[in-house]
């Protein structure tokens, strides 16, 4: 094909052309061709038992270059343009980090698409063979589209971040990991758990929405970590996590099975979850264009940046307003998702708030000596956990066991939720004491610190309605 | 005649290193300014602050009038930026590369082809229409990025060294496309290290060095102000240590560098009276001459005194 209808994206254009002619797509592409004619002309050979182990090796053929070989050829894609300077060449045209994104991944997924295709006419040949479901296979196939779209999401956001290799490959890791948890949870679905039996349709679709949302907010973050100062993608993120919350909510209207709802909740509360961890470690944005979309809305507008607007301050204030409107939903529904962990629910809940909320503090006592400040987030993060792990394994080896887990805990700020919301509060007083000076000491450099930063964002905001007066005053002049 | 662009008080922090330290200046519309500094002077800062793909710490960048901050999508519109690396893609050809640019800055149908067509004429690529852009030479590289940089027809270019690295051939294709766009009326900001070239094509030349602005104005006026006198290329027979030893036993006069056959001698005073003097003398002092000629004053020469009469300036203070 020459030319491609102008409808496409750009980016999209670009990337088609270049992965159809890469070698890994021509060698994989020619490859699977030649197994799989080897294999049904094998499977032809075979009695019934030996054919399901090539069933099996069928379908491994057919995953592996579909679910890993070419979803993660995006691992380098935007690093590489970084590397060649070209991503600036793009930005000065029309189009956007996200658009970027989004147009690097489609190209994966045609290419996804076109090898599965090119697979289709095996698959039912192998159904005149016999001893094939063929309505499973095109669900497997449909199923293995979908966890391929993901994978391949999250390679190319691993592409926009700036990692040491070996760091790049535990990230790798757990994307394969995820994988795995995603192929389980498609193939044998909920029925696995707890009794759910059959999934409805109503929880099909909520998957659906579910897998487009992640995948729209994974490119999100990545768009977020290679865009230029005057873009905003915090708000769009922070907007993902409201719509989280909204779905779950309707769930508990569209759905009846409770086991599905605890599904979608503990997802939502995942998500969420990793939504305020992020916007809490955020910086501010200083450019006063990131404001103009709110203060054209007037006050209404201001009041809604103070949630939306991007940088940690409006990020604390979000985490709370998200959690607070989730922890409602799920009282008013009469569905506590907890319920799938044990008692230790409330503190969990209540340390990983806490926990997210210190990461910001300790970026501000580092100030900009920090310069990979999501990896010095994690790392934060995972520390500031440690008071969690020690109280539950305390907790889990009996009330004696607890009690000296909570002394333990005592020195870190987060235990003072933790160790005063559970029954196993008989904590050592001068530990409780000076774990709440630390607590308080915290608190109150970061008091300073709200305040200052509030007034800057205030100072930004009041930049944003000064420019977009003197744009009102020249577009009058110009009609005038 | 209005401004093309105006940069007032321009500062460019990366955490403690300041890149650019108030810089003001401005270019009229139509004219071609040569951006000239040592590396690391703030030349590519400045340039990226100009084309929207660095936020300055403080100050103004205006194109045409529009803020840079306040208005990028604007700028990016009036504005063409020409990298420093050229920047192609793997497994794409000439056609289209050009054609996901022109896609990209919103040409659509036939005004897309059309438009791919021209800048292919205007930069002679379009025999090379099928050619992979990985298996081009730096010139036609060169020219595909210049032909990049024309797809949205700004009205304001800024290219970064962009005859960086090409034979002699592609520098005088470069030149003369240049002089094209700059008849076309095209503002053109160019920054380069070859500065005799740069002498050739711009109206003004504008010099930075650590951040801050030394001197914008012709090459002419910056000849006159870092003049110290009159470099004489001189010959003699024999040995030119001879040449060097007389030298240094005279006023007035310095040595700039020992040649094969002779000397390169800096005079103080370039009067024609002074210069027969000294030749006399020579001759008299037993020196055999056997070529005694005015050396060209370059602008290289200039750059190179005004770096040097500055850091003696520093090390004063």
């Amino acid at each position: 094909m020459k030319d491609y209808s102008d409808l496409i994206s750009p980016i999209l254009v670009k990337e088609f052309r270049q992965g159809i002619r890469s070698k890994l797509f021509t060698f994989t592409f020619l490859l699977s061709q030649f197994v799989m004619v080897l294999i049904v002309i094998t499977g032809l050979a075979l009695d019934g038992m030996n054919q399901k182990d090539f069933n099996i090796l069928f379908w491994i053929i057919v995953i592996l270059p579909i679910m890993f070989l070419l979803p993660l050829s995006g691992i380098n894609s935007i690093s590489e343009e970084v590397k060649l300077k070209t991503i600036d060449l793009i930005y000065l045209t029309h189009l956007g980090s996200f658009r970027i994104l989004l147009g690097k991944m489609l190209s994966i997924c045609f290419q996804i698409l076109l090898l599965l295709s090119a697979v289709l006419p095996y698959v039912i040949v192998r159904y005149y063979i016999g001893n094939v479901n063929l309505y499973e296979d095109l669900v497997f196939l449909v199923n293995a589209f979908l966890i391929a779209t993901l994978v391949t999401s999250l390679s190319i956001f691993l592409s926009t971040v700036k990692l040491n290799p070996i760091l790049k490959w535990i990230l790798l890791l757990f994307i394969l990991y995820s994988v795995i948890g995603s192929i389980s949870v498609l193939s044998f679905g909920p029925a696995s758990r707890s009794g759910m039996g059959f999934m409805s349709v109503g929880f099909i679709i909520y998957i659906y929405l579910f897998w487009a949302l992640t995948i729209t907010l994974i490119l999100e973050f990545g768009a977020k970590l290679i865009a230029p100062e005057i873009e905003n993608h915090s708000t769009s993120i922070r907007l993902i996590g409201i719509a989280f919350v909204l779905i779950a909510f309707s769930s508990t209207i569209f759905l009846s099975s409770k086991s599905e709802k605890e599904f979608i909740f503990a997802t939502t509360m995942v998500i969420i979850g990793l939504i305020s961890f992020v916007s809490c470690c955020e910086k501010m944005k200083t450019s006063p264009l990131v404001y103009l979309p709110f203060v054209r809305y007037k006050r209404s507008g201001r009041l809604l940046g103070k949630l939306l607007y991007p940088g940690w301050i409006t990020g604390i204030i979000y985490t709370v307003f998200l959690t607070a409107s989730f922890i409602t939903i799920c009282l008013s529904t009469g569905l506590m998702p907890m319920d799938i962990f044990d008692d230790l629910s409330a503190p969990i809940v209540i340390s990983f708030i806490s926990t997210a909320v210190y990461a910001p503090i300790v970026l501000k006592v580092f100030g900009d000596r920090i310069k990979r400040v999501i990896t010095f987030s994690f790392l934060v993060h995972l520390i500031s956990a440690i008071p969690f792990y020690f109280f539950s394994i305390g907790h889990g080896m009996g009330k004696s066991w607890s009690s000296t887990a909570a002394q333990v805990c005592a020195f870190f700020p987060n235990s003072y939720f933790l160790c005063n919301l559970t029954p196993f509060n008989k904590i050592n007083t001068v530990f409780q004491i000076v774990g709440f000076a630390v607590s308080l000491g915290f608190i109150a450099f970061f008091l300073k610190d709200i305040i200052f930063s509030y007034y800057k964002m205030k100072a930004i905001e009041f930049k944003a309605i000064q420019i977009l007066k003197e744009k009102n005053a020249q577009s009058l002049n110009e009609v005038s | 005649m209005s401004n093309a662009i105006e940069i007032e008080n321009l500062v460019c922090r990366f955490g403690d290193f300041e890149a650019v330290r108030d810089l003001s200046f401005s270019i009229e519309k139509g004219q071609v300014l040569g951006f000239i500094g040592a590396n690391g002077a703030g030349k590519t800062t400045t340039m990226r602050c100009m084309a929207t793909l660095d936020t300055a710490t403080e100050g103004t960048i205006k194109v045409c009038g529009h803020n840079v901050i306040h208005e990028p999508s604007l700028v990016r519109k009036l504005i063409g930026w020409m990298p420093d690396d050229y920047g192609t893609y793997s497994n794409m050809n000439v056609f289209e590369y050009l054609d996901f640019f022109a896609r990209a800055y919103g040409y659509k149908g036939n005004d897309r082809k059309e438009r791919v067509a021209e800048v292919m004429d205007f930069t002679d690529l379009t025999s090379l229409a099928e050619r992979l852009t990985d298996k081009l030479s730096k010139g036609m590289s060169q020219r595909l990025c210049l032909g990049r940089t024309l797809l949205h027809d700004p009205e304001i270019m800024i290219l970064d060294e962009p005859a960086a690295g090409l034979d002699p051939k592609a520098r005088l294709d470069f030149k003369r496309l240049v002089r094209i766009l700059a008849e076309e009326g095209k503002t053109l900001f160019i920054s380069s290290h070859i500065l005799n070239e740069l002498e050739e094509m711009c109206d003004n030349l504008l010099f930075i060095d650590e951040g801050k602005l030394i001197h914008h104005g012709t090459s002419d006026s910056l000849k006159q102000l870092n003049k110290k006198g009159v470099a004489m290329n001189i010959e003699i027979l024999g040995d030119p240590e001879n040449l060097k030893n007389w030298v240094e036993h005279n006023q007035n006069m310095s040595m700039i560098s020992l040649e094969r056959d002779g000397a390169k001698v800096l005079f103080e005073n370039e009067e024609k009276e002074f210069l027969a003097a000294q030749l006399t003398n020579m001759i008299r002092d037993g020196l055999k001459v056997s070529s005694f000629k005015r050396d060209e004053y370059g602008l290289e020469e200039s750059f190179v005194n005004m770096l040097t009469s500055r850091e003696d300036q520093n090390e004063g203070l």
